[in-house]
Protein backbone atom coordinates (compact mmCIF):
# COMPACT_ATOMS: atom_id res chain seq x y z
CA UNK A 1 0.00 0.00 0.00
CA UNK A 2 1.46 3.22 -1.19
CA UNK A 3 1.34 6.33 0.53
CA UNK A 4 -1.19 7.81 -1.42
CA UNK A 5 -3.51 4.62 -0.06
CA UNK A 6 -4.63 6.65 2.54
CA UNK A 7 -5.25 9.81 0.49
CA UNK A 8 -7.29 8.15 -2.15
CA UNK A 9 -9.48 6.62 0.75
CA UNK A 10 -10.34 9.90 2.09
CA UNK A 11 -11.29 10.81 -1.24
CA UNK A 12 -13.13 8.27 -1.89
CA UNK A 13 -15.55 8.70 0.81
CA UNK A 14 -15.69 12.62 0.26
CA UNK A 15 -16.83 11.85 -3.29
CA UNK A 16 -19.59 9.18 -1.29
CA UNK A 17 -21.06 11.60 1.22
CA UNK A 18 -21.14 14.47 -1.57
CA UNK A 19 -22.62 12.06 -3.97
CA UNK A 20 -25.33 10.37 -0.98
CA UNK A 21 -26.37 13.76 0.54
CA UNK A 22 -27.15 15.22 -3.08
CA UNK A 23 -29.42 11.74 -3.28
CA UNK A 24 -30.98 11.66 -0.46
CA UNK A 25 -32.71 8.35 -0.56
CA UNK A 26 -32.42 5.10 1.42
CA UNK A 27 -31.32 3.32 -1.74
CA UNK A 28 -28.06 5.39 -1.92
CA UNK A 29 -26.89 5.40 2.14
CA UNK A 30 -24.32 7.89 3.24
CA UNK A 31 -20.76 6.65 4.38
CA UNK A 32 -21.97 6.73 8.03
CA UNK A 33 -25.21 4.99 7.97
CA UNK A 34 -23.38 2.27 6.25
CA UNK A 35 -20.83 2.47 9.31
CA UNK A 36 -23.65 2.05 11.17
CA UNK A 37 -25.10 -0.71 10.06
CA UNK A 38 -21.87 -2.24 9.99
CA UNK A 39 -21.50 -1.75 13.61
CA UNK A 40 -25.05 -3.10 14.31
CA UNK A 41 -24.13 -6.16 12.32
CA UNK A 42 -21.13 -6.70 13.56
CA UNK A 43 -22.80 -6.08 17.54
CA UNK A 44 -25.50 -8.77 16.36
CA UNK A 45 -22.31 -11.25 15.30
CA UNK A 46 -23.78 -11.99 11.68
CA UNK A 47 -20.96 -10.02 10.06
CA UNK A 48 -17.96 -11.35 12.32
CA UNK A 49 -19.59 -15.15 11.71
CA UNK A 50 -20.21 -14.30 7.91
CA UNK A 51 -16.74 -12.91 7.12
CA UNK A 52 -15.12 -15.91 9.86
CA UNK A 53 -16.50 -18.06 7.41
CA UNK A 54 -15.92 -16.96 3.92
CA UNK A 55 -11.51 -15.94 5.38
CA UNK A 56 -11.70 -19.56 6.77
CA UNK A 57 -13.36 -21.12 3.18
CA UNK A 58 -10.91 -19.00 1.18
CA UNK A 59 -7.67 -20.06 3.29
CA UNK A 60 -9.06 -23.37 2.63
CA UNK A 61 -9.84 -23.47 -1.16
CA UNK A 62 -6.51 -21.29 -2.13
CA UNK A 63 -4.41 -22.89 0.16
CA UNK A 64 -5.04 -26.47 -1.79
CA UNK A 65 -5.00 -24.79 -4.69
CA UNK A 66 -1.70 -23.62 -4.29
CA UNK A 67 -0.60 -26.95 -2.71
CA UNK A 68 -1.76 -28.78 -5.86
CA UNK A 69 -1.23 -25.86 -8.76
CA UNK A 70 2.29 -25.52 -7.64
CA UNK A 71 3.40 -29.46 -8.24
CA UNK A 72 1.27 -29.16 -11.24
CA UNK A 73 2.84 -26.06 -12.80
CA UNK A 74 6.45 -27.80 -12.24
CA UNK A 75 5.48 -31.26 -13.46
CA UNK A 76 4.13 -29.91 -16.81
CA UNK A 77 7.06 -27.72 -16.96
CA UNK A 78 9.50 -30.84 -16.71
CA UNK A 79 7.28 -33.73 -18.85
CA UNK A 80 6.76 -32.60 -22.43
CA UNK A 81 3.89 -35.37 -22.44
CA UNK A 82 2.36 -33.74 -19.72
CA UNK A 83 2.63 -30.23 -21.35
CA UNK A 84 1.00 -31.64 -24.61
CA UNK A 85 -2.22 -33.16 -22.52
CA UNK A 86 -2.57 -30.94 -19.66
CA UNK A 87 -1.33 -27.23 -20.94
CA UNK A 88 -4.64 -26.89 -23.89
CA UNK A 89 -6.66 -28.08 -21.02
CA UNK A 90 -5.70 -25.32 -18.28
CA UNK A 91 -5.82 -22.83 -21.61
CA UNK A 92 -8.98 -23.72 -22.06
CA UNK A 93 -9.91 -23.88 -18.37
CA UNK A 94 -8.16 -20.13 -17.47
CA UNK A 95 -10.48 -19.10 -20.07
CA UNK A 96 -14.08 -19.69 -18.64
CA UNK A 97 -15.09 -18.19 -15.25
CA UNK A 98 -14.45 -20.71 -12.69
CA UNK A 99 -18.31 -20.03 -11.52
CA UNK A 100 -19.50 -21.88 -14.49
CA UNK A 101 -18.39 -25.06 -12.74
CA UNK A 102 -20.77 -24.75 -9.81
CA UNK A 103 -23.70 -26.05 -11.71
CA UNK A 104 -21.64 -29.43 -12.03
CA UNK A 105 -20.16 -29.03 -8.73
CA UNK A 106 -23.54 -29.47 -7.40
CA UNK A 107 -25.10 -31.90 -9.10
CA UNK A 108 -21.87 -33.83 -8.34
CA UNK A 109 -21.53 -32.84 -4.65
CA UNK A 110 -25.00 -31.53 -3.44
CA UNK A 111 -25.58 -28.15 -2.04
CA UNK A 112 -21.84 -28.63 0.18
CA UNK A 113 -19.00 -27.16 1.17
CA UNK A 114 -17.09 -29.73 -1.27
CA UNK A 115 -19.16 -28.14 -4.21
CA UNK A 116 -18.15 -24.74 -3.44
CA UNK A 117 -14.20 -25.75 -2.43
CA UNK A 118 -14.50 -27.57 -5.87
CA UNK A 119 -14.90 -23.65 -7.62
CA UNK A 120 -12.93 -22.04 -5.57
CA UNK A 121 -10.18 -24.59 -6.04
CA UNK A 122 -10.22 -24.66 -9.56
CA UNK A 123 -10.72 -21.13 -10.53
CA UNK A 124 -7.10 -20.39 -8.25
CA UNK A 125 -5.20 -23.47 -9.46
CA UNK A 126 -5.66 -22.93 -12.46
CA UNK A 127 -3.68 -19.52 -13.03
CA UNK A 128 -0.92 -20.75 -10.60
CA UNK A 129 -0.67 -24.25 -12.13
CA UNK A 130 0.37 -21.82 -15.48
CA UNK A 131 2.44 -19.24 -13.93
CA UNK A 132 4.49 -21.90 -12.56
CA UNK A 133 4.81 -23.97 -15.63
CA UNK A 134 6.05 -20.59 -17.48
CA UNK A 135 8.22 -19.54 -14.57
CA UNK A 136 10.09 -23.01 -14.23
CA UNK A 137 10.29 -23.26 -18.29
CA UNK A 138 11.66 -19.68 -18.44
CA UNK A 139 14.26 -20.13 -15.96
CA UNK A 140 17.87 -20.19 -17.52
CA UNK A 141 18.94 -23.57 -17.68
CA UNK A 142 22.20 -22.66 -16.54
CA UNK A 143 21.46 -21.93 -12.86
CA UNK A 144 20.14 -25.65 -12.68
CA UNK A 145 23.21 -26.70 -14.66
CA UNK A 146 26.05 -24.82 -12.51
CA UNK A 147 23.90 -26.34 -9.29
CA UNK A 148 24.23 -30.25 -10.96
CA UNK A 149 28.26 -29.71 -11.61
CA UNK A 150 28.26 -28.40 -7.74
CA UNK A 151 26.98 -32.01 -6.15
CA UNK A 152 22.74 -30.85 -6.61
CA UNK A 153 20.35 -33.31 -7.57
CA UNK A 154 17.38 -34.46 -7.83
CA UNK A 155 14.65 -33.17 -4.96
CA UNK A 156 17.13 -31.19 -3.27
CA UNK A 157 18.47 -29.41 -6.93
CA UNK A 158 14.44 -28.88 -7.14
CA UNK A 159 13.94 -27.17 -3.86
CA UNK A 160 17.14 -25.48 -3.83
CA UNK A 161 17.29 -24.56 -7.20
CA UNK A 162 14.14 -24.89 -9.51
CA UNK A 163 11.72 -23.34 -7.43
CA UNK A 164 13.61 -20.43 -6.02
CA UNK A 165 14.51 -19.91 -9.68
CA UNK A 166 10.80 -19.82 -10.35
CA UNK A 167 10.04 -17.51 -7.31
CA UNK A 168 9.03 -14.32 -8.47
CA UNK A 169 7.14 -15.98 -11.74
CA UNK A 170 5.46 -17.83 -9.36
CA UNK A 171 4.44 -15.08 -6.53
CA UNK A 172 2.39 -13.36 -9.52
CA UNK A 173 0.67 -16.50 -10.36
CA UNK A 174 -0.09 -16.94 -6.69
CA UNK A 175 -1.50 -13.23 -6.80
CA UNK A 176 -3.58 -13.70 -10.00
CA UNK A 177 -5.49 -17.07 -8.23
CA UNK A 178 -6.19 -14.99 -5.19
CA UNK A 179 -8.00 -12.91 -6.90
CA UNK A 180 -9.87 -15.75 -8.75
CA UNK A 181 -10.21 -17.85 -5.66
CA UNK A 182 -11.81 -14.46 -4.21
CA UNK A 183 -14.19 -14.30 -6.73
CA UNK A 184 -15.41 -17.68 -7.28
CA UNK A 185 -16.50 -17.81 -3.54
CA UNK A 186 -18.18 -15.17 -3.49
CA UNK A 187 -19.90 -15.93 -6.51
CA UNK A 188 -20.62 -19.01 -4.87
CA UNK A 189 -21.76 -17.82 -1.86
CA UNK A 190 -24.39 -15.28 -3.76
CA UNK A 191 -25.73 -18.42 -5.53
CA UNK A 192 -26.89 -21.01 -2.55
CA UNK A 193 -27.12 -20.39 0.91
CA UNK A 194 -24.08 -21.11 2.50
CA UNK A 195 -23.30 -18.49 5.02
CA UNK A 196 -20.38 -16.19 4.38
CA UNK A 197 -20.41 -13.35 3.10
CA UNK A 198 -21.78 -13.46 0.05
CA UNK A 199 -25.07 -14.99 1.80
CA UNK A 200 -24.96 -11.73 3.96
CA UNK A 201 -24.93 -9.57 0.40
CA UNK A 202 -28.04 -11.78 -0.49
CA UNK A 203 -29.97 -11.00 2.79
CA UNK A 204 -29.66 -7.48 2.60
CA UNK A 205 -31.16 -7.44 -0.98
CA UNK A 206 -33.64 -9.86 -0.20
CA UNK A 207 -34.41 -6.70 3.20
CA UNK A 208 -34.10 -4.22 0.64
CA UNK A 209 -31.21 -2.80 2.82
CA UNK A 210 -28.65 -0.97 0.44
CA UNK A 211 -26.65 -0.52 3.73
CA UNK A 212 -26.19 -3.89 4.03
CA UNK A 213 -25.20 -4.34 0.49
CA UNK A 214 -23.02 -1.84 0.60
CA UNK A 215 -21.38 -2.22 4.16
CA UNK A 216 -20.88 -5.97 3.24
CA UNK A 217 -18.84 -4.37 0.20
CA UNK A 218 -16.71 -2.19 1.73
CA UNK A 219 -15.85 -5.21 4.16
CA UNK A 220 -14.85 -7.30 0.94
CA UNK A 221 -12.99 -4.22 -0.31
CA UNK A 222 -10.61 -4.00 3.11
CA UNK A 223 -10.40 -7.97 3.28
CA UNK A 224 -8.94 -7.88 -0.04
CA UNK A 225 -6.81 -5.06 0.31
CA UNK A 226 -5.77 -6.37 3.52
CA UNK A 227 -4.88 -9.89 2.76
CA UNK A 228 -3.08 -8.99 -0.42
CA UNK A 229 -0.89 -6.78 1.63
CA UNK A 230 -0.14 -9.20 4.07
CA UNK A 231 0.27 -12.20 1.68
CA UNK A 232 2.05 -10.90 -0.96
CA UNK A 233 3.45 -7.62 0.00
CA UNK A 234 6.20 -9.34 2.02
CA UNK A 235 6.86 -11.45 -0.90
CA UNK A 236 6.98 -9.04 -3.26
CA UNK A 237 9.20 -6.94 -1.50
CA UNK A 238 11.80 -9.83 -1.12
CA UNK A 239 11.70 -10.86 -4.47
CA UNK A 240 12.53 -7.19 -5.53
CA UNK A 241 15.49 -6.61 -2.91
CA UNK A 242 16.71 -10.24 -4.07
CA UNK A 243 16.27 -10.19 -7.91
CA UNK A 244 16.28 -6.51 -8.15
CA UNK A 245 13.10 -6.76 -10.11
CA UNK A 246 9.26 -6.20 -9.72
CA UNK A 247 7.40 -9.69 -9.65
CA UNK B 1 65.66 -15.77 -22.94
CA UNK B 2 62.70 -17.36 -24.77
CA UNK B 3 64.26 -20.81 -26.24
CA UNK B 4 62.50 -22.67 -28.78
CA UNK B 5 61.94 -25.20 -26.04
CA UNK B 6 59.61 -22.56 -24.72
CA UNK B 7 56.73 -23.98 -27.47
CA UNK B 8 57.57 -27.46 -27.25
CA UNK B 9 55.53 -29.78 -29.83
CA UNK B 10 52.94 -32.34 -28.25
CA UNK B 11 55.49 -35.07 -29.12
CA UNK B 12 58.46 -33.80 -26.92
CA UNK B 13 56.34 -35.30 -24.18
CA UNK B 14 56.57 -38.49 -25.53
CA UNK B 15 53.17 -39.85 -23.34
CA UNK B 16 54.02 -43.15 -24.78
CA UNK B 17 57.96 -43.13 -23.60
CA UNK B 18 57.83 -41.51 -20.20
CA UNK B 19 55.43 -41.97 -17.52
CA UNK B 20 53.73 -39.11 -18.17
CA UNK B 21 50.95 -37.73 -15.12
CA UNK B 22 47.52 -39.93 -15.12
CA UNK B 23 44.77 -38.37 -16.91
CA UNK B 24 42.28 -36.76 -14.70
CA UNK B 25 39.58 -36.73 -17.48
CA UNK B 26 39.77 -37.38 -21.16
CA UNK B 27 37.65 -37.74 -24.39
CA UNK B 28 38.04 -40.45 -26.73
CA UNK B 29 37.25 -40.17 -30.62
CA UNK B 30 34.15 -37.67 -29.29
CA UNK B 31 31.59 -36.49 -31.12
CA UNK B 32 28.91 -33.93 -29.73
CA UNK B 33 25.79 -32.70 -31.92
CA UNK B 34 23.08 -30.48 -30.35
CA UNK B 35 19.23 -30.36 -31.45
CA UNK B 36 17.21 -33.22 -31.48
CA UNK B 37 17.66 -34.83 -34.66
CA UNK B 38 20.67 -36.05 -34.03
CA UNK B 39 21.60 -37.73 -37.66
CA UNK B 40 20.57 -34.38 -39.24
CA UNK B 41 21.88 -31.77 -36.56
CA UNK B 42 25.62 -30.18 -37.35
CA UNK B 43 28.09 -31.87 -34.81
CA UNK B 44 29.46 -29.27 -32.40
CA UNK B 45 32.37 -31.50 -31.97
CA UNK B 46 33.09 -34.46 -34.24
CA UNK B 47 36.18 -37.01 -33.09
CA UNK B 48 37.99 -35.26 -30.69
CA UNK B 49 40.36 -36.72 -28.48
CA UNK B 50 41.46 -34.27 -25.58
CA UNK B 51 42.56 -34.84 -22.14
CA UNK B 52 43.69 -33.33 -18.86
CA UNK B 53 46.16 -34.33 -16.44
CA UNK B 54 45.99 -34.22 -12.62
CA UNK B 55 47.15 -30.87 -11.88
CA UNK B 56 47.64 -29.24 -14.89
CA UNK B 57 46.48 -25.96 -16.06
CA UNK B 58 44.71 -26.19 -19.87
CA UNK B 59 43.60 -23.27 -22.21
CA UNK B 60 41.23 -23.83 -25.23
CA UNK B 61 41.41 -21.25 -27.45
CA UNK B 62 39.86 -21.07 -30.99
CA UNK B 63 37.25 -18.88 -32.66
CA UNK B 64 33.45 -18.65 -31.44
CA UNK B 65 31.24 -21.19 -32.52
CA UNK B 66 34.10 -23.38 -32.66
CA UNK B 67 33.02 -26.16 -30.11
CA UNK B 68 34.80 -24.90 -27.19
CA UNK B 69 32.08 -24.54 -24.66
CA UNK B 70 30.67 -28.26 -25.69
CA UNK B 71 34.19 -29.69 -25.03
CA UNK B 72 33.54 -28.06 -21.47
CA UNK B 73 30.26 -29.13 -21.08
CA UNK B 74 31.42 -32.93 -22.11
CA UNK B 75 34.34 -32.52 -19.15
CA UNK B 76 31.77 -31.62 -16.75
CA UNK B 77 29.34 -34.54 -17.86
CA UNK B 78 26.29 -32.20 -18.54
CA UNK B 79 26.56 -33.40 -22.50
CA UNK B 80 27.05 -36.36 -23.15
CA UNK B 81 28.65 -37.84 -25.96
CA UNK B 82 27.26 -38.43 -28.89
CA UNK B 83 29.63 -40.62 -30.16
CA UNK B 84 33.17 -42.12 -28.76
CA UNK B 85 33.86 -41.99 -24.55
CA UNK B 86 34.51 -39.40 -21.82
CA UNK B 87 36.10 -40.77 -19.29
CA UNK B 88 36.94 -39.36 -15.38
CA UNK B 89 39.76 -41.10 -14.09
CA UNK B 90 39.68 -43.75 -16.44
CA UNK B 91 35.87 -44.45 -15.80
CA UNK B 92 33.03 -43.52 -18.80
CA UNK B 93 31.48 -40.32 -17.18
CA UNK B 94 27.55 -41.09 -16.16
CA UNK B 95 26.62 -37.25 -15.41
CA UNK B 96 27.85 -33.82 -13.80
CA UNK B 97 29.10 -34.07 -9.87
CA UNK B 98 31.06 -31.71 -7.72
CA UNK B 99 34.40 -32.83 -8.40
CA UNK B 100 34.03 -31.46 -12.16
CA UNK B 101 33.12 -27.95 -11.16
CA UNK B 102 31.98 -25.89 -14.73
CA UNK B 103 31.83 -21.87 -14.48
CA UNK B 104 29.49 -20.40 -17.30
CA UNK B 105 30.69 -17.46 -18.95
CA UNK B 106 27.60 -15.44 -17.12
CA UNK B 107 28.95 -17.34 -13.65
CA UNK B 108 25.36 -17.97 -12.94
CA UNK B 109 24.97 -16.91 -9.77
CA UNK B 110 21.59 -17.80 -7.85
CA UNK B 111 19.70 -14.41 -7.94
CA UNK B 112 17.93 -15.06 -4.58
CA UNK B 113 21.28 -15.77 -2.49
CA UNK B 114 23.81 -13.40 -1.58
CA UNK B 115 27.44 -13.83 -2.41
CA UNK B 116 27.75 -15.21 0.79
CA UNK B 117 25.36 -17.92 0.34
CA UNK B 118 26.11 -18.45 -3.18
CA UNK B 119 29.71 -19.37 -1.76
CA UNK B 120 28.15 -22.03 0.84
CA UNK B 121 25.56 -23.65 -1.47
CA UNK B 122 28.32 -26.42 -2.63
CA UNK B 123 28.69 -26.75 0.74
CA UNK B 124 25.58 -27.05 2.25
CA UNK B 125 24.72 -29.46 -0.71
CA UNK B 126 27.87 -31.70 0.34
CA UNK B 127 26.62 -31.44 3.73
CA UNK B 128 28.77 -29.15 5.59
CA UNK B 129 27.98 -27.94 9.38
CA UNK B 130 26.67 -24.54 9.21
CA UNK B 131 29.14 -23.10 11.13
CA UNK B 132 31.83 -24.35 9.17
CA UNK B 133 29.84 -23.28 5.98
CA UNK B 134 30.34 -19.92 6.82
CA UNK B 135 33.58 -20.03 7.44
CA UNK B 136 34.87 -21.81 4.64
CA UNK B 137 32.40 -19.32 2.52
CA UNK B 138 33.93 -16.49 3.97
CA UNK B 139 37.28 -17.13 3.94
CA UNK B 140 36.63 -18.07 -0.38
CA UNK B 141 34.98 -15.03 -0.51
CA UNK B 142 38.10 -13.16 1.24
CA UNK B 143 40.51 -14.80 -1.17
CA UNK B 144 39.09 -13.28 -4.01
CA UNK B 145 38.52 -10.04 -2.57
CA UNK B 146 34.81 -9.69 -1.84
CA UNK B 147 34.25 -10.68 1.83
CA UNK B 148 33.31 -6.62 1.96
CA UNK B 149 30.67 -7.55 -0.09
CA UNK B 150 29.37 -11.22 1.20
CA UNK B 151 25.77 -9.61 2.10
CA UNK B 152 25.20 -8.37 -1.41
CA UNK B 153 22.74 -9.92 -3.60
CA UNK B 154 24.16 -10.84 -7.38
CA UNK B 155 22.45 -7.90 -8.86
CA UNK B 156 24.07 -5.43 -6.12
CA UNK B 157 27.99 -6.47 -7.54
CA UNK B 158 29.94 -5.57 -10.70
CA UNK B 159 30.16 -7.88 -13.29
CA UNK B 160 33.67 -8.30 -12.02
CA UNK B 161 32.51 -8.89 -8.46
CA UNK B 162 29.73 -11.52 -10.11
CA UNK B 163 32.48 -13.27 -11.98
CA UNK B 164 34.95 -13.32 -8.65
CA UNK B 165 31.91 -14.74 -6.94
CA UNK B 166 31.13 -17.51 -8.93
CA UNK B 167 34.83 -18.81 -8.94
CA UNK B 168 35.05 -18.76 -4.87
CA UNK B 169 31.36 -20.36 -5.33
CA UNK B 170 32.84 -23.09 -7.88
CA UNK B 171 36.19 -23.29 -5.19
CA UNK B 172 33.83 -24.19 -2.12
CA UNK B 173 32.74 -27.72 -4.09
CA UNK B 174 36.56 -28.78 -3.92
CA UNK B 175 36.59 -29.92 -7.53
CA UNK B 176 39.73 -31.87 -8.69
CA UNK B 177 38.69 -30.24 -12.32
CA UNK B 178 37.70 -26.59 -12.50
CA UNK B 179 36.22 -25.41 -15.98
CA UNK B 180 35.70 -21.92 -16.86
CA UNK B 181 33.86 -20.68 -19.98
CA UNK B 182 35.53 -17.36 -20.58
CA UNK B 183 35.80 -16.67 -17.45
CA UNK B 184 37.13 -13.35 -17.69
CA UNK B 185 35.74 -11.90 -20.86
CA UNK B 186 33.47 -9.59 -18.95
CA UNK B 187 35.99 -7.65 -16.97
CA UNK B 188 38.17 -4.80 -17.48
CA UNK B 189 41.95 -5.18 -17.80
CA UNK B 190 42.72 -4.09 -14.93
CA UNK B 191 40.34 -6.10 -12.93
CA UNK B 192 41.03 -8.58 -15.23
CA UNK B 193 44.46 -8.91 -13.97
CA UNK B 194 43.32 -9.40 -10.58
CA UNK B 195 41.33 -11.76 -11.57
CA UNK B 196 43.90 -13.75 -13.25
CA UNK B 197 46.49 -13.73 -10.48
CA UNK B 198 43.69 -15.02 -7.86
CA UNK B 199 42.84 -17.90 -10.00
CA UNK B 200 46.87 -19.31 -10.56
CA UNK B 201 46.87 -18.54 -6.84
CA UNK B 202 44.13 -20.88 -6.38
CA UNK B 203 45.16 -23.43 -8.44
CA UNK B 204 48.72 -22.98 -7.59
CA UNK B 205 47.70 -24.11 -3.90
CA UNK B 206 45.48 -26.60 -4.54
CA UNK B 207 46.90 -28.02 -7.36
CA UNK B 208 43.47 -28.91 -9.35
CA UNK B 209 43.08 -29.10 -12.80
CA UNK B 210 42.04 -26.14 -14.84
CA UNK B 211 40.27 -26.01 -17.69
CA UNK B 212 39.85 -22.42 -19.00
CA UNK B 213 38.11 -21.25 -22.50
CA UNK B 214 39.64 -18.27 -23.20
CA UNK B 215 39.72 -15.88 -26.63
CA UNK B 216 42.53 -14.07 -25.86
CA UNK B 217 45.38 -15.41 -26.51
CA UNK B 218 48.31 -13.82 -24.53
CA UNK B 219 45.86 -14.69 -21.94
CA UNK B 220 46.60 -18.43 -22.15
CA UNK B 221 50.11 -17.56 -23.03
CA UNK B 222 50.19 -16.25 -19.06
CA UNK B 223 48.07 -18.83 -17.42
CA UNK B 224 48.65 -22.61 -19.22
CA UNK B 225 50.92 -25.10 -19.46
CA UNK B 226 49.13 -26.62 -22.71
CA UNK B 227 47.12 -24.42 -25.38
CA UNK B 228 44.88 -26.08 -27.23
CA UNK B 229 43.34 -24.57 -30.09
CA UNK B 230 39.92 -26.17 -31.03
CA UNK B 231 38.42 -24.79 -34.42
CA UNK B 232 35.58 -26.44 -36.93
CA UNK B 233 34.46 -28.83 -34.03
CA UNK B 234 37.87 -30.57 -33.93
CA UNK B 235 41.61 -29.69 -32.26
CA UNK B 236 43.24 -27.46 -34.88
CA UNK B 237 46.59 -27.55 -32.84
CA UNK B 238 48.23 -28.56 -29.59
CA UNK B 239 51.35 -27.26 -27.76
CA UNK B 240 52.98 -27.29 -24.35
CA UNK B 241 53.69 -23.72 -22.72
CA UNK B 242 57.29 -23.83 -21.09
CA UNK B 243 57.82 -20.60 -19.68
CA UNK B 244 58.53 -20.82 -16.18
CA UNK B 245 56.34 -19.26 -13.81
CA UNK B 246 55.43 -16.35 -12.53
CA UNK B 247 55.33 -15.24 -16.36
CA UNK B 248 55.85 -11.54 -17.08
CA UNK B 249 53.63 -10.43 -19.76
CA UNK B 250 56.05 -7.40 -20.24
CA UNK B 251 58.57 -9.33 -21.11
CA UNK B 252 59.89 -9.61 -24.71
CA UNK B 253 60.20 -13.24 -24.75
CA UNK B 254 56.22 -13.45 -23.05
CA UNK B 255 56.07 -11.01 -25.92
CA UNK B 256 57.36 -13.45 -28.51
CA UNK B 257 55.46 -16.23 -27.36
CA UNK B 258 52.26 -14.59 -28.07
CA UNK B 259 52.88 -13.71 -31.53
CA UNK B 260 54.10 -16.98 -32.35
CA UNK B 261 51.05 -18.58 -30.66
CA UNK B 262 48.58 -16.45 -32.04
CA UNK B 263 50.33 -17.29 -35.58
CA UNK B 264 50.09 -20.99 -35.18
CA UNK B 265 46.31 -20.43 -34.17
CA UNK B 266 45.31 -18.38 -36.71
CA UNK B 267 46.74 -21.07 -39.09
CA UNK B 268 45.34 -24.09 -37.24
CA UNK B 269 42.07 -22.20 -37.05
CA UNK B 270 42.25 -21.80 -40.68
CA UNK B 271 39.34 -23.75 -42.39
CA UNK B 272 41.82 -25.72 -44.09
CA UNK B 273 44.78 -27.06 -41.35
CA UNK B 274 47.93 -27.82 -42.56
CA UNK B 275 48.78 -30.28 -39.91
CA UNK B 276 46.18 -32.74 -40.48
CA UNK B 277 47.53 -34.52 -37.22
CA UNK B 278 47.15 -31.08 -35.17
CA UNK B 279 50.40 -30.99 -34.18
CA UNK B 280 52.87 -28.39 -35.02
CA UNK B 281 56.63 -28.54 -35.00
CA UNK B 282 58.19 -25.03 -34.26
Amino acid sequence: MSAKGPLSLALLVALWAALSGLASSPLFPTPWAVAHACVQLSADGSLPAALGLTALRLAFGYGLALALGVPLGLLVARSPALSALVSPLLLGTSSVPSICWLPLAILWFGLSEAAIQAVVIVGALVPVAMATDAAVRHTPDELERAARTMGARGARLLATVTLPAALPGIVSGAKVGWTFALRALLAAELLFVSGGLGQLLETGRDVGDTRIVLGVVVVLLALSRASEWLLFGRLERLVARRWGVAA
Amino acid sequence: MLAPAALAPRAALAPDAAPAPAWLARLEGVSHAYGRDRAGATAALSDVTFGVREGEFVCVVGPSGGGKSTLLGLLSGLLRPTGGRSLYQGAPLEGPGPERTLVPQSGALFPWLTALGNVEFPLRTMGAPARERRARALALLERVGLAAFADRYPHELSGGMRQRAALARALAAEPRLLLLDEPFSALDPETRARARAELLLAWAGDRRAVVVVTHDVPEAALLADRVVCVAGGRIAGEFVVALPRPRDPSAPAFAALVTRLEGLIAEGAAPSPPATTGDWQI
